[in-house]
Parts: structure tokens; C-alpha cells; sequence
């Protein structure tokens, strides 16, 4: 029994994973930083950011909004767009494994710190970012937009 | 002098060997098929990079999915044939830097003036998306956003209900079908070595197909090399015969290739194997000959050649080059077939071994029977008969692939458009044609989303400077203010928008959609929604399909006149020949010709195919009826028409039996003329007894009275 626990344990690991986090938003055309609670779970097809209010799925290609009353939003065009970009990079920058062998990115170790800087399309989105790492595990990071806006991830 | 046969073989093998490097065979299909416009079209669509793409898809939508699709790009790009692999659109660094610094004369402007209420209600919009949105940038230059532009958007390419996909071109010519094979086989290698992965192109319906058809072809090139081993050592019991008949064909197509080749620098691959086929029916002279018990000048034979040779050559005259080359060939190979078996084969010392059974009464076909005959069958060909110019409708049906094409097609934004090519004699010509269009099409894509005409661009500058954006940008300012946002945060919206000018628009290398110079004309290709497109002066559209249809339907024409010029020159040779006995050897000709086409208004339509095998059987037919005609031993004539008929049937007329519509189409009309003709020869069926008493009155003396 101990052996197919540590088993599941270990498929669980190699699947995907999750976290909660703490999320602060600073968005500079209000100049006031908002700050919640939420989680994301991450498997091989599938990625689910949970907030008090919503839900945010990516699934297939597809991003769908689902807040608390239940009410789903499909994203389309410029939304879908930027939001599939921001998961995706927020995916990769939360685990190290994913971000260190990311060849996209462009990535300098200082201690434990890791800054990323961003190439192509992304940039119109995120220009960089910087990860703090404690015993090759992320503990938190924060990305810098090209209007100033930032928005850090903080593990729990 | 026995072996004068072999020599010459041995001899033109050896030139041709010689020039074997200069012969070139062409695989070209749409050559074939396409007018000298339809192909200058392409051409010119050709350079715009159409039908060049390559489409690869993984299963799933996780980032090993993309990883993997990334590693397939890049075993992709170090391919020779591709040019380039892209997973999602691509706008180049010097396109982005391009379309920023000319944004306001590029994207669309709504310049109707917004109320202090709209403005309001528009700023309050972006500022509660702060809190809704997962995370949406706030657009500072551009508050209203009363500018946007239609590109923008590059989320990666995918495969509906599948996994990531992604796009590859190549430059590599895909009608021609072994460059074609040589990239199908190395995507297909890439495809084995990885796990649900799925691989599509426009050109591999040529490869997949052209491979079935090889081996269905094979498979009957067995069957008729058997028969016809069967009809020679078998039946005709004579090995030298088959060795020198062999000899002598060979030699024919070698100095046809060689000529076809050097008139026309290629010989089509459609052109050699109609022109191989007619020469094998030059077998009949062999035959006359041979049943004859002599090889040297036959009067018989000499007509029958130069009746075939008249066709040929007025053939030679039409305006499709494929035809021309057939012509050509046609005409080499059936002159040195006739001359070989003229004058070399009395040199071969060849065993006339066939013994003749007892011979048995048999009674002819009243020739204005079959004649009327004819006529019916013709009268109901011309009332029912239609024209099927789909050349799909040949080809092998390939439902997996078929249904593989609907699937990527499905997932392709670009399958809802239809391209068309716009020309004009100078770029400012063509881009004020293009926004002519442009107002017939208004969701069109193309090279004036990035370049205007000198007049359109002016147009702008003017809307631009006539716009009170000081005015609009004060209220915006205030307008924020009371809405939450922070002070200044919109003081960069609408910044040195009064400067703009002309100035800045250029074609760029990188742009997505070119300007092309051909012949001192300037083109550009653009995409029109499909449903919306109608046929105009001011473009050419690019529907493969549809100018296939049409090409064929002239070529079909073309055919008709050329067949009707052959008719009547035939017609004048047997009149010479006959005189006011024309009816006997004509029907040699109409009778198999209108059972061939009555058999096909039954099975459906006409097709192009079925048009070149009657080209055959009319030079089959009209040997035969010349030969009837002219013989007084018909008993010899009807035995070496029976071989001649049976070879030419072994030979291609088991086409009938392949699956493939292309060969089908010959074999059944080739088919049809051989059993039609069989009829003629041995016709004893009782209700027409009666027709040989009147037949013989009419044309006394002229009938074998030992028949």
C-alpha cells in the first residue's frame, strides 16, 4: 500500500502540480496595487486558476472565465490572446524545472535570483521578470510590463 | 540482312542512350491540362507562395505537445525543400516597427466625435476591467479606441479537436510528382518517428494517388503482358515474330522520344504513354502483312497508314501542346513502324506458320443498316450525352486523404478565403484597383492593409489634420480623472498625430502580402471570403478547380473541331479509295465510334479521357475498313484484324479492368470500338441474315463470294 502511495505521489509529480499563492497587481493608471488570494493546478492537457470570484480554465487551446455564480465567459480575439500568453508564462516562471529549460527565455542567475528577460511577442506583454528560487524550488516572482504595470506571484 | 531488325534497334538504343541526358520526361500535370493563361496565372499565384504548404499537427495542447511540435520544426527546417516552419503567425520586427510609426494611417480611424457621455462610459469600461480581467494592459495612447487594426492577434496554430499545429512552405515545385515524392517521403519518415502525429499538404493527393495508380497499373500491365504471350506463343505459335514485332515497336518509340524531345525539349509522360499505345496499334500492319503470307507494299496497308498519318498530322496543328506532342510522336513512330515492317521484315526470313481453318460461309452487314445504325445511336449520344470537364472525377478516390484535407481544412482561418490576382501597369495603378475592390470587398486582406494609393493615403492625412484631437484629449483628461484613473495617465494618447505623413509607407520584404513585376505588369495576390466572391473585370480569381473545368471544357472543344476536320479528311480519302462504295469502309469507322460513345451516355458522362481513346479507335478503325474494303482474300484480312484487334485489346484494352477512372475511361472505349468491330467481322446473327443477299446485289464483285 505504502509502495502505491509513493507511486501515485510520484505520477502526481510527473503530471502536473499545484500551488496557492498570493497574487499583488500594481497597475499604474490607477497607481494602487490590488492584492488576492488563488491557486493553480496544472495538469498535462489542462490549467485552472482559481480566485474567491472566478475561475480561469485553459484547456485545449480554449480559456474560459467562470465566475461564482457560475456564469462562463469563452474568450475570444485580443482577450484570449493575452490571457493565454500571461498563463503560460506565469506556468513557466512558477516552476523551476519548466523555467530553466524554457529556451525562449533569456535568463540570468544571481544567487537566489533568477532574472528573465523576453523575446518576440511576448514582450508586448511582459519585457521581464525576476524569480526568486530557494533550494531549486520558486518561491515567488514578479513580471514587469511594458506600462509599468508589474504583478507578483507569491507561494504559500 | 536477317538480322537488319536488330541492328536498328541496336542502333537508335545507342543514340538514345547518347542523348538519353537531353530527353526530358515531364511529369508536369497541370501543364497539361492548362491554358497558356490559366498557366501564366498560376505561375504568377505560384510566387505568392500558394499551394507550397505543409501542415503537421501533434495530439493534445500541453507544452510536451508544443515541445515535441518544436522539435519536429526544427528536423523540418533542415530539410533542403523547406523554407520556411512557423507555429503561429509571425509579424517580423521590421513589419511591427513599421506598422507602430505608421498607425494612424494604417489602422482604421472611426472619427465621428464622441459625446463627453461616451467618453465617460468608455474610460469606465477600461477601469473596471482592471478588476474583472484576469489582466488586460490599458491602452494609454489610444483611450477610445477609435483606431484599430485588424492584425494583431498570433495565437498559435491548431488543429480543431486534435492538438498544436504547424505551417511549413517549400520551395520546391509540387506538380512535379518526383520532387513531390522525394519531400512526401521524408515528412512521412518525420511522421513514423514521432507519436500522434498527423502530416497534410495539397501535393500529397499527387503523390498518394499517382503511387496507386502505378500499381494498379502494374497490375494490368501483367494481365496484358500474359495475353499478349498468350496470343504470340500460344496461338500464333511464332517467337520470331513476337521477337521482331517487339524489336520494331521498340525502335519506332525510341526515334519518336528522340524527336518529340528535340522539337518540343520535353516529352509529357501523358504525351509518351498515348503515343506508345497508337504505335502498338501500327501492329496491324504487321498482321495484314503477315496473314498475307508477304512483308513489301500493300495498297491496302499504304491507305491505312496514310489515313492515320492525315489525322495525326492535322493534329499536329492544335493549340494544346500535350495534343501536338501525341501528333508528333504519333506520326514518327506509326511512318518507321510502317517502313520497318514494309521493307525490313521481307528481310527477316520470318515462317508464315498460321494455317488457315476451313473456311466458313459469313454473311456481311448491310452497310446502310449499320450506317442507320450509327445515326441512332448518334442521334441519342447528341440528345443525352454531357461533358464531365472535373478532372477529380478521373483521379483515384482517395477518401483518407480526402478526409484528412477536410479536417486541416476545417482548422485553417485561410480555407474561408479565396485568393484572386489583381494587375496593373504600375504599383499606383494597382493599388488604386486594389481599394476599388476593396469597397466591393471590405473584409478583404491583402498588401493595402500595409501600403495606400498616393490619393487614399492623402485622404487620410486630410480626415486626420480636419479631427480636433486637442479637444478630444482635454476631455479624455478630465473625463479619467472622475472615472479613478490616475492624473497623466492618457497625456501620451494621440501624441504628433498632426505630423503624420506620407512619407513612411514603403513595401517591405517582410510584409505578409507582395507586389510582383512580370513582364513590365505589376501583381499582387489578396483573400476574398468565399461566399462573398463573384467573377469581375477588375481580378482573377484562383480556383484551381474551376479553371481546370473550364480549361478542359476548351480543350474538349478545341478536340471536337479537330476531330471534325480528321472526319472530314478521312471522309475524302475513303471517298477516293471507294467512290460511291464509301458507306462499306465508313462504317468500319462511325460503327465502333458510336457504340464506343452510345456505352458511355449509358455508363454517364464524357471525360476527357474517353476523348483521347477515340482518337485511338479512330486510327484503328480506319486501317480496318480501308483494309476490308480493299482486300479480295477478306477471310486473310478478317484473321489479321482478329490477331490486330486481339493485341490491341491485350494490349490496352484490359485497362477496362482497372479501378482507376483515368484508365477505365480508355479501356472501355477501346473496348467497346474492338467488340463493335469483332461485330462487323463476324457478324451471322440470324434477324440480319437476310441483309447479306441484299448486300451482296448492292456491292457485287466486290465481296469475297467465298465468304
Amino acid at each position: 500500500m505504502r509502495k502505491i502511495l509513493i507511486l501515485l505521489l510520484h505520477v502526481t509529480i510527473l503530471l502536473g502540480g499545484s500551488y496557492s499563492f498570493d497574487e499583488i497587481k500594481y497597475i499604474k493608471a490607477v497607481d494602487a496595487k490590488f492584492k488576492k488570494s488563488g491557486k493553480i493546478n496544472t495538469d498535462e492537457n489542462k490549467i485552472v486558476i482559481s480566485y474567491k470570484d472566478k475561475q480561469i480554465v485553459k484547456k485545449n487551446d480554449e480559456i474560459k472565465i467562470i465566475t461564482s455564480d457560475k456564469k462562463v465567459t469563452t474568450l475570444e480575439g485580443k482577450a484570449k490572446h493575452f490571457t493565454g500568453m500571461m498563463i503560460d508564462t506565469m506556468i513557466k516562471l512558477g516552476e523551476y524545472k519548466k523555467l530553466m529549460s524554457e529556451d525562449g527565455f533569456k535568463k540570468e542567475v544571481d544567487k537566489d535570483l533568477i532574472y528573465v528577460s523576453f523575446s518576440g511577442d511576448l514582450t508586448n506583454l511582459v519585457t521581464s521578470a525576476v524569480v526568486k528560487v530557494k533550494d531549486n524550488k520558486v518561491s515567488e516572482f514578479e513580471m514587469f510590463m511594458p506600462n509599468e504595470d508589474r504583478l507578483k506571484i507569491i507561494k504559500k | 540482312m536477317r538480322y537488319l531488325n536488330l541492328v536498328i534497334f541496336a542502333f537508335l538504343s545507342i543514340i538514345y542512350l547518347y542523348f538519353s541526358s537531353s530527353v526530358v520526361v515531364s511529369t508536369n500535370f497541370v501543364e497539361i491540362f492548362f491554358s497558356k493563361e490559366s498557366l501564366k496565372l498560376f505561375d504568377i499565384a505560384k510566387k505568392f507562395g500558394l499551394s507550397n504548404e505543409i501542415y503537421i499537427a501533434k495530439k493534445g495542447f500541453s507544452e510536451k505537445s508544443l515541445k515535441e511540435l518544436s522539435k519536429i520544426a526544427k528536423e523540418l527546417e533542415s530539410l533542403k525543400e523547406i523554407k520556411a516552419v512557423t507555429l503561429k503567425p509571425t509579424i517580423s520586427h521590421e513589419l511591427k516597427e513599421y506598422i507602430q510609426k505608421n498607425y494612424y494611417l494604417l489602422a482604421d480611424f472611426n472619427d465621428t466625435k464622441p459625446s463627453d457621455k461616451e467618453i465617460k462610459k468608455r474610460l469606465q469600461k477600461s477601469y473596471n476591467e482592471i478588476f474583472s480581467s484576469f489582466y488586460k494592459p490599458i491602452n494609454t495612447y489610444d483611450p477610445l479606441e477609435i483606431f484599430s487594426f485588424k492584425m494583431g492577434e498570433s495565437s498559435r496554430y491548431i488543429l480543431k479537436d486534435f492538438g498544436y499545429m504547424l505551417k511549413a512552405t517549400t520551395s520546391i515545385n509540387t506538380s512535379e510528382a518526383k520532387e513531390a515524392r522525394e519531400l512526401y517521403e521524408k515528412i512521412k519518415k518525420i511522421e513514423k518517428n514521432h507519436k500522434d502525429v498527423i502530416t497534410y499538404a495539397p501535393f500529397f493527393f499527387l503523390v498518394e494517388n499517382s503511387s496507386y495508380i502505378k500499381s494498379d497499373a502494374t497490375k494490368i500491365m501483367i494481365l496484358a503482358t500474359v495475353l499478349l504471350f498468350v496470343l504470340y506463343f500460344v496461338i500464333l505459335k511464332n517467337h520470331k515474330l513476337l521477337f521482331n514485332a517487339v524489336l520494331a515497336i521498340g525502335s519506332s518509340i525510341i526515334l519518336a522520344i528522340l524527336v518529340t524531345s528535340w522539337l518540343f525539349g520535353s516529352v509529357s509522360v501523358l504525351a509518351l504513354v498515348f503515343g506508345v499505345s497508337i504505335t502498338a496499334v501500327s501492329i496491324d500492319y504487321l498482321f495484314h502483312y503477315y496473314f498475307h503470307g508477304r512483308f513489301g507494299f500493300d495498297r491496302s496497308v499504304f491507305f491505312g497508314f496514310l489515313t492515320t498519318f492525315g489525322v495525326f498530322f492535322i493534329f499536329s496543328f492544335i493549340d494544346v501542346e500535350m495534343f501536338r506532342q501525341i501528333a508528333v510522336f504519333s506520326l514518327v513512330s506509326l511512318s518507321f513502324s510502317y517502313f520497318l515492317f514494309t521493307v525490313v521484315f521481307k528481310y527477316l526470313d520470318i515462317d508464315f506458320k498460321y494455317k488457315f481453318e476451313k473456311i466458313s460461309t459469313c454473311k456481311e452487314l448491310n452497310p446502310y443498316l449499320i450506317f442507320a445504325l450509327s445515326v441512332i445511336l448518334l442521334g441519342f449520344v447528341y440528345l443525352n450525352l454531357e461533358f464531365d470537364g472535373d478532372l477529380k472525377n478521373l483521379d483515384y478516390d482517395n477518401k483518407e486523404l480526402k478526409a484528412l484535407a477536410k479536417k486541416f481544412d476545417n482548422s485553417r482561418k485561410e480555407s474561408i478565403y479565396r485568393p484572386i490576382i489583381i494587375e496593373a501597369k504600375n504599383k499606383e495603378d494597382l493599388l488604386l484597383k486594389y481599394e476599388k475592390i476593396l469597397k466591393i470587398y471590405p473584409d478583404m486582406l491583402g498588401i493595402g492593409e500595409f501600403l495606400y494609393s498616393k490619393q487614399k493615403c492623402e485622404r487620410r492625412v486630410k480626415r486626420l489634420k480636419e479631427f480636433d484631437f486637442e479637444s478630444l484629449k482635454k476631455k479624455i483628461g478630465k473625463n479619467s480623472l472622475a472615472v479613478g484613473f490616475k492624473e497623466g495617465t492618457f497625456k501620451n494618447s494621440y501624441l504628433h498625430i498632426k505630423d503624420v505623413t506620407c512619407s513612411g509607407l514603403k513595401e517591405l520584404e517582410t510584409m505578409p502580402f507582395k507586389i510582383v513585376k512580370e513582364d513590365k505588369r505589376y501583381y499582387t495576390l489578396a483573400l476574398v471570403k468565399k461566399e462573398n466572391l463573384k467573377e469581375n473585370s477588375l481580378y482573377s480569381v484562383i480556383d484551381l478547380a474551376k479553371t481546370l473545368k473550364k480549361d478542359t471544357s476548351k480543350l474538349k472543344d478545341k478536340l471536337e473541331v479537330y476531330m471534325l476536320v480528321s472526319f472530314v479528311f478521312i471522309l475524302i480519302v475513303l471517298f477516293y479509295l471507294s467512290k460511291k462504295s464509301l458507306l462499306y469502309p465508313l462504317v468500319y469507322l462511325m460503327f465502333p465510334l458510336s457504340v464506343a460513345l452510345f456505352g458511355i451516355t449509358l455508363i454517364g458522362k464524357i471525360n476527357i479521357m474517353h476523348i483521347f481513346a477515340l482518337v485511338i479507335l479512330l486510327a484503328i478503325s480506319i486501317d480496318y475498313g480501308i483494309y476490308m474494303f480493299n482486300s479480295k482474300e477478306k477471310y486473310r484480312v478478317r484473321v489479321a484484324i482478329k490477331y490486330a484487334l486481339m493485341s490491341t485489346f491485350f494490349g490496352f484494352g484490359v485497362l477496362i479492368f482497372s479501378k482507376t477512372v483515368a484508365m477505365f475511361s480508355i479501356g472501355i472505349v477501346i473496348t467497346l470500338g474492338i467488340v463493335s468491330i469483332f461485330i462487323l467481322l463476324y457478324a451471322k446473327m440470324l434477324p440480319l441474315k437476310w441483309i447479306g443477299g441484299i448486300y451482296k446485289k448492292k456491292y457485287k464483285g466486290q465481296i469475297d463470294e467465298n465468304l
